[in-house]
């Protein structure tokens, strides 16, 4: 009933407003190709009422029109006709199934099948074939999935026969010759040929790894994270604790080579020296400097030292920090030291300068070396 | 700045060309970048009329400035070669990503950076950097790995070695004077003559200021008897001889003659 009330309302306001309806009206005929009076016989009153209201109300636009087209073409369309498209819609579909492989493997057979399916949906106006419409579509869009992934694995693939082939004859190598080359097993005349012919294709590829620098830096980057001022203050005075023991890894490495061949033996003999020691006296530990400093000489020092860090090395012995914090030596038992095994190895360098060694022997007052020179030794046991 | 400014020219090809090599280079001598200039000239303008390196460099300079980027001229602190470098001016988000060096490389560098500052000599021994190594921020890094990066910094020229010890290259100072200064304001060591960052000289060892070898060498180059600018004390060093680009060349070419058997051997 309210539908009814508000279809007479407006016609009655529309009236008074004659001039500016007419021209409405007007726009709409030039635009649909359905009259408006046409349209007003085939669709009932009850679908149409709520539609007219809001085309008066809004006035000059047209859009109100079509927006009943659908509704009203619905009602217009033949069914013959219509079942007809499905006819063809199916079989369309039934066909593209039919021959999937062909579709794939032929270059536009599924444009044309696309082509085809457009000019059947020109006639569709209902939802029924267009829902064929669409079921073809998903089915063509699974076959362009297919023929999309066969190409993209067409370009992964590497023929490396093909490849050879294409370099040798960029290379100016002419591949039947160069196979024969290979059966006379002339080899050196085939490398001497190929030898050359690399220099060609590395001139191509030079150019793809020619890359131009970059502007490098470093003012930018280090500035990321300032150094606390904090640990500054330390530093100064430890470094110039450490300055005054310098320039000393030249002399090691000199060492080194000279002794090569008397270092093992000479390692195992202090080996043997430390070991004797603590099995004498096995509850004192042994002051690192007593075991290496000799107080007569300054080389046999820095030599001591050297073969002492083998034993360090390769953990015979070990050196820690006493109660004074200074630094000891003791070696490492059998079975000690397979549970030790797991500790944390550190390495570090000793630098050690002749006024140091002279102040060492002062402070510790080392009088005799507790390592004699294997020379002395000798003479001793001779 | 007013009277650099009205001078700059019209960036041209031979520009960037001469820019692009110093990208490649880094840092490179004054004899090197007049050589070239001049081929920039050549293979992009025979004709064009060859500008005064300063103006040519200024002109560069004009447009690298918004990019906070400039071409710097310097001094080696040793012998008081003029060097030219390209550097960095700015710290930025993206030039704090944009680094040639890992994050513990770059650690390496910073604690080598404040050995360097804070020894007396303006040197800090490999023995001392690599002892440092364990307390490297980042990933770690074994002394061998180490020795490798230092020789790295040695080769991209930020550091110079000298019988086991490192120093700071002049491309380091240049690009580096505004970072040292505001970092160790403590530390930092400044010449008495040209007031710029000092890291090797000669010291006075009664007032203790410090010189610069290429500044002691000017300072006293016409007397017999040197004496400290600051406490007129005697001058207890050898003073050095001032750099002269005339004799450089004649012992550049015996020097460069040499150069080939020496890297054979290597």
């Amino acid at each position: 009933m309210s539908g009814d009330s508000s279809g007479r309302r407006p016609e009655g306001r529309g009236r008074g407003r004659d001039p500016h309806r007419d021209r409405t009206r007007s726009r709409s005929r030039s635009r649909s190709p359905l009259s408006p009076g046409s349209r007003r016989g085939a669709a009932p009153e009850r679908r149409e009422a709520p539609e007219r209201p809001g085309l008066e109300d809004t006035e000059p636009s047209d859009s109100g029109d079509e927006m009943i087209d659908p509704a009203s073409l619905e009602e217009e369309t033949d069914p013959s006709l219509c079942r007809q498209i499905r006819h063809q819609y199916r079989a369309l579909i039934n066909s593209v199934q039919q021959n999937r492989e062909d579709i794939l493997n032929a270059s536009d057979k599924l444009t044309e099948v696309l082509e085809e399916a457009n000019t059947l949906f020109n006639g569709v106006s209902r939802a029924r074939e267009a829902v064929l419409d669409a079921h073809f579509l998903v089915l063509a869009s699974d076959l362009g999935k297919e023929k999309a992934k066969q190409l993209r694995s067409d370009l992964n693939s590497f023929d490396m026969l093909r490849y050879v082939e294409t370099l040798l004859t960029h290379m100016g190598v002419n591949p039947l010759e160069a196979e024969e080359l290979i059966r006379d097993e002339d080899s050196s005349d085939l490398e001497f040929i190929v030898y050359d012919s690399w220099k060609i294709s590395g001139k191509t590829a030079e150019n793809t790894f020619n890359k131009t620098h970059t502007f490098h830096f470093l003012l930018g980057s280090i500035q990321g994270e300032c150094p606390v001022p904090k640990p500054r203050i330390e530093r100064p005075r430890k470094v110039r604790m450490i300055e005054e023991q310098q320039a000393m890894p030249a002399q090691l490495k000199r060492m080194e080579e000279s002794h090569q061949e008397a270092t093992e033996k000479e390692v195992e003999r202090i080996l043997g020296l430390l070991q004797t020691y603590f099995q004498e006296d096995p509850d004192t530990p042994m002051s690192f400097f007593d075991f290496v400093v000799d107080p007569h000489s300054f080389p046999r020092t820095v030599e001591n030292i050297f073969h002492v860090s083998f034993i360090i090395r390769d953990g015979f012995a070990r050196i820690r920090l006493d109660r004074d914090r200074l630094p000891v030596i003791e070696p490492v038992n059998i079975n000690e030291e397979s549970g030790g095994n797991t500790q944390i190895r550190n390495q570090a360098i000793i630098a050690l300068s002749y006024r140091d060694w002279e102040e060492i022997v002062r402070t510790f007052e080392i009088s005799e070396p507790v390592i004699t020179s294997s020379q002395s030794q000798q003479r001793l046991s001779a | 700045m007013q009277g650099n400014t009205r001078r700059t020219g019209v960036m041209t090809d031979v520009h960037r060309r001469f820019l692009q090599l110093l990208m490649t280079h880094g840092v490179l001598e004054e004899c090197d970048v007049k050589r070239l200039q001049k081929h920039c000239y050549k293979v992009h303008d025979c004709n064009a009329t060859v500008e005064k390196l300063e103006d040519f460099i200024n002109t560069i300079n004009s447009v690298l400035e918004s990019l906070y980027i400039e071409i710097k001229k310097g001094v080696t602190e040793d012998d008081g070669r003029p060097i030219y470098a390209l550097v960095n001016l700015a710290t930025t988000s993206v030039s704090k990503m944009a680094s040639d060096f890992a994050e513990n490389e770059l650690d390496l560098f910073r604690k080598a950076l404040e050995l360097i500052i804070d020894s007396d000599t303006g040197f800090a021994s490999s023995t001392n950097i690599l002892n440092l190594v364990d307390q490297l921020k980042g990933k770690k890094m074994r002394k061998k790995e180490a020795e490798h990066v230092l020789q790295k910094f040695v080769q991209n020229k930020w550091l110079i070695e000298k019988e086991g010890e490192f120093t700071l290259h002049g491309r380091a100072i240049l690009e580096m004077d505004q970072y040292i200064r505001e970092t160790y304001p403590d530390a930092v060591k400044v010449c008495n003559i040209c007031r710029s960052l000092l890291i090797q000289g000669q010291s006075c060892e009664t007032c203790g200021i410090r010189m610069h070898l290429p500044c002691v060498a000017k300072y006293f180059q016409s007397s017999s008897e040197p004496h400290c600018p600051h406490c007129n004390d005697y001058w207890p060093h050898e003073v050095p001889e001032v750099f002269d680009p005339e004799k450089e060349r004649e012992t550049g070419m015996s020097r460069s003659n040499k150069r080939p058997s020496r890297s054979r051997q290597h």
